[in-house]
């Protein structure tokens, strides 16, 4: 009755339920002025989706979650955003999948943080100081260079923090919520 | 604007994307920023919500002028010379063209975002070949978005009249603040899966791979020429740059 191609009705619920938790958390914060205008917590929704759900659901909810809030607030940045959160959750989710049976689950997975973040700070800095100013950098040196380090600390500290607060969440959820484990492929 | 089918404004989006990446001429950029400009008059938006929405880029855009001349300082006249910081003509209109670029870009998708409702939003990527299961996790996603903020802020208040103080500490202690909210709402949106999963199956999604729909989109003649337009005039002009007949 069900086509295989498309996904389960259960995978199309936690995708869309994760896109909207995604995209949230990139709204919840606005505390310090940065070039993007925003620190967000998202960051901590999408390693979350990687360590609970895998890295399907991870790269999907990342790129389409924040790229819905980028396509309004800064789309200048949605060809960047999209590829790099879907990267970035993806690799995660591997990562934390792939070293699960080694045993200390915490370190798993601040390892897939540090991995997957890294992922986002580089893929930002490389975007916004040679990508973005495309074609107009060729005359003269890395202009973009300014703009891509005063982000640099912004980004490090986000997925530092993120990543810390999904890594206590997921610990937390998973004792105050054991039945998530049904909604895992 | 409000009645282009919203498969031709998001066609728009992205070749005006695609196109900026190629545009550094400052007389190009600067016309096309102006003629977005009236499209986004057209949309009949507010200002408010114009500066609002515009503020980000806007911002952006003036600190890529001010940091560039840290690291680009190649061409003459010398404008201006503090010790690191020298300033070029040459540079500093460069720096102008990323600037317009970003304002460009932005300009374009609030055109999109703002006279296409969130229902054609998706209709019109599903049309536009998005895979039908992922254009439905894009409405719940869109349909639970503001529930989900407002969970948020619902339990954000429940903890502070039970004396949890969100807002002390650091950056770091603010985000810990978090998890006593995040882990209530996290439940709830992992039980609205397990109920949106159910009522999907009772729907019968899945029964049959075509879908068929109550209000489906139309092209008009209008679209279609428009359309075409983008569709054409695009790629040609990207055509010329590539091929070295025009400096965009």
């Amino acid at each position: 009755m069900h086509d295989s191609e498309l996904m389960s009705p259960r995978e199309i619920a936690v995708l869309g339920v994760m896109i909207a938790l995604v995209a949230a958390m990139t709204l919840i914060i606005v505390p310090i002025p940065a070039t993007r205008g925003y620190f967000n917590l998202g960051e901590t929704m999408i390693f979350f989706a990687a360590f609970v759900f895998g890295r399907k659901i991870a790269g999907l909810s990342g790129a389409i979650g924040a790229g819905l809030i980028d396509a309004i607030v800064a789309p200048y940045f949605l060809p960047a955003t999209l590829i790099i959160k879907f990267s970035e959750g993806f690799v995660a989710g591997t990562i934390a999948d792939a070293l699960k049976k080694y045993g200390n689950l915490q370190a798993v997975r601040a390892f897939a943080v540090e991995i997957g973040g890294s992922i986002m700070i580089i893929g930002y800095f490389l975007y916004e100081a040679f990508i973005l100013p495309i074609g107009i950098t060729d005359g003269g040196g890395g202009g973009g260079l300014g703009a891509a380090l005063i982000e640099l600390p912004w980004n490090i500290s986000q997925v530092l923090i993120g990543g810390l607060i999904a890594i206590l969440l997921t610990t937390g959820i998973e004792k105050a919520y054991p039945r998530i484990a049904d909604l895992r492929s | 604007m409000h009645r282009v089918d919203p498969r031709v404004k998001i066609v728009g989006a992205v070749m005006l994307t695609i196109l900026c990446f190629f545009l550094s001429n400052l007389v190009f950029l600067s016309v096309l920023l102006l003629l977005l400009q009236i499209l986004v008059l057209l949309t009949g938006v507010g200002w408010e919500t114009y500066k609002r929405t515009i503020w980000l880029a806007v911002r952006l855009a003036l600190i890529f002028i001010l940091v560039w001349p840290f690291f680009d300082q190649a061409g003459e006249p010398l404008l201006l010379d503090l010790w690191a910081y020298k300033v070029t003509l040459p540079a500093f209109l460069r720096s102008v063209a990323v600037a317009l670029r970003i304002l460009l870009i932005a300009s374009g998708w609030f055109v999109l975002i703002f006279t296409t409702p969130q229902s054609q939003l998706v209709r019109g990527l599903v049309k536009l070949g998005l895979r039908y299961d992922m254009g439905l996790s894009i409405s719940i996603a869109l349909r639970y978005l503001p529930r989900f903020l407002d969970t948020i802020e619902q339990i954000k208040e429940a903890q502070r009249s039970r004396g949890f103080d969100m807002d002390r500490g650091g950056p770091i202690m603010k985000a810990k603040n978090y998890i006593p909210i995040l882990i209530p709402t996290v439940a709830i949106a992992m039980r609205t899966a397990e109920e949106l999963s159910q009522v999907l199956v009772c729907k019968g999604y899945g029964a049959s791979k075509a879908r068929t729909y109550l209000h489906d989109l139309h092209m008009g003649a209008i679209d279609c020429i428009i359309l075409v337009s983008i569709a054409t005039i695009v790629p040609f002009l990207i055509g010329l740059d590539v091929l070295g007949f025009v400096q965009l």
